[in-house]
């Protein structure tokens, strides 16, 4: 609305509904449609606030209460060559999936979506002693439908496996996933690195019409490995590993988040 | 303003006097002229909601997204690696220019994320002392680091809330890697970082 507008009354004039009526139409028309106009600066307290009108929703899954006898040690990938698709959903305890298929969140145009994840890997072993190689956790989201069968990685682009960043591709595009390294310097004889919480972070600003988020889940695939080599070789980011290293990993806790924040 | 009215309402046959009726009317009117507070405005769920509200009402935000190490470090097309040697870099912290955020904040506090995957070369390290750190800068200061990481491929997540007053203010991401120990040579490969993600959330006072 805008600022009611009305015009006084003068001593002597003759009395008329009409006149009357149409300062009255004036304010009523006004208060049909507050807005920033009507309101004082600052006038707009917390309490006037029912709930935080721009965090619309936080959403988690968080596997830590778990008591440890429930605990699924022993989260295996082997055999599958590394550069193969070993991709297996995170399935420790009841699993880290984020099923909000009962109740989707709306993001809107304008939104900004957070997915914030946290995977604690306490052991590994592998085949292979060497430090710079690592397993990947990936976000995937099902924006289709709540039957949850329609997973797809979070930024859209290919699952990491056999087409990840191999040498010579863009691996800039491939943010949506977190990296847990299999072994550090200090123990690379016993290839068996200390406990290691690997943190992923995705964030984007949603455009265009209303999006449903029906499920989040991550997927954990090895081995990669990033190899050393002259200049004029193939050294990128990671590239396959020679070697063909099979592993156990084990996932002992797992945390992951949706925030949706707005305006 | 206030919501209780400080006027009476008109009395019987007092309706013909103009500036009385003028005074009752008036003062109606300037409550709705900018004068509406917490006093009119209905508390808890049904009080004020996101549709009411104009963007940025509580709070802004700005993103970094598909960061990865300087054009300027990278050495196509002499090798396909992405990263700098040793022949470029001598171990000081490099301020990522490529990508940043830069917008006027108001006063409150900036939450600052960084994340991403890093790989530190090893092939030489001696004994592994090569180590790798990353640091989110406002305005030009540190304000967030990382411990020196000793290792060859990790993932880097950083997170702060900092005070920050009105005004422009430019969040980046810097790093730093150790010098050479004396066996490298200069056309060795250092360090490549990508995946970058750069958030910063200002929530206002």
């Amino acid at each position: 609305m805008t600022r009611a507008a009305t015009t006084d009354s003068v001593p002597g004039d003759a009395l008329s509904a009409a006149t009357e009526n149409t300062k009255l139409s004036a304010i009523a028309t006004a208060t049909a449609d507050v807005d920033a106009a009507n309101v004082r600066d600052e006038g707009v307290d917390a309490r006037n606030l029912g709930d935080y009108p721009a965090h619309v929703t936080m959403q988690m899954q968080d596997n830590a209460s778990t008591s440890a006898t429930t605990y699924q040690d022993g989260w295996t990938i082997g055999g599958a060559a590394y550069g193969a698709d070993a991709r297996q959903e995170l399935t420790h305890n009841s699993g880290v999936r984020l099923d909000l298929s009962a109740s989707p969140v709306t993001v809107q145009a304008g939104d900004l979506v957070v997915i914030e994840w946290q995977v604690l890997k306490e052991l590994v072993t592998t085949t292979l002693r060497a430090s710079s190689y690592c397993w990947v956790v990936q976000g995937y989201w099902d924006i289709t439908d709540a039957t949850l069968t329609n997973f797809e990685t979070l930024s859209g682009n290919a699952e990491i496996g056999n087409t990840f960043s191999l040498p010579g591709q863009p691996h800039d595009e491939s943010e949506d996933f977190s990296l847990i390294p299999h072994a550090d310097l200090i123990n690379l004889v016993a290839h068996n690195a200390p406990n290691y919480t690997s943190r992923g972070y995705w964030a984007y600003r949603h455009s265009g019409g209303d999006r449903l988020i029906y499920g989040i889940t991550l997927m954990l695939s090895g081995i990669y490995g990033v190899l050393f080599s002259a200049v004029g070789s193939i050294p990128r980011f990671i590239p396959y590993p020679p070697g063909n290293p099979t592993g156990t990993i084990d996932i002992e806790r797992c945390q992951l988040a949706l925030q949706v924040y707005r305006k | 303003m206030t919501f209780r009215w400080t006027r009476r309402h008109v009395r019987t046959l007092n309706i013909p006097y103009a500036l009385g009726f003028n005074a009752e009317l008036n003062h109606y009117k300037g409550e709705l002229n900018s004068g509406i507070d917490r006093d009119n405005l209905p508390t808890g769920p049904s009080g004020v909601t996101s549709p009411m509200m104009v963007d940025g009402a509580l709070h802004k935000w700005g993103l970094q997204s598909e960061m990865e190490i300087d054009v300027s470090m990278q050495r196509h097309p002499v090798a396909p690696f992405v990263g700098p040697s040793y022949s470029q870099y001598l171990g000081g912290w490099h301020v990522h220019l490529d990508e940043e955020v830069e917008e006027d904040w108001l006063e409150g506090t900036l939450h600052c994320v960084f994340n991403g995957h890093v790989w530190r070369n090893t092939a030489y390290a001696s004994q592994g002392r090569t180590w790798f750190k990353f640091a989110i800068l406002f305005n030009g200061a540190i304000v967030h680091e990382t411990d020196r990481i000793y290792g060859s491929i990790h993932q880097v997540h950083l997170e702060c809330v900092i005070p920050v007053a009105s005004g422009s203010g430019k969040v980046q991401v810097a790093w730093r890697a150790n010098s050479p120990i004396g066996v490298e040579a200069a056309t060795a490969d250092i360090l490549t970082w990508a995946g970058g993600k750069l958030v910063a959330f200002n929530r206002y006072r």
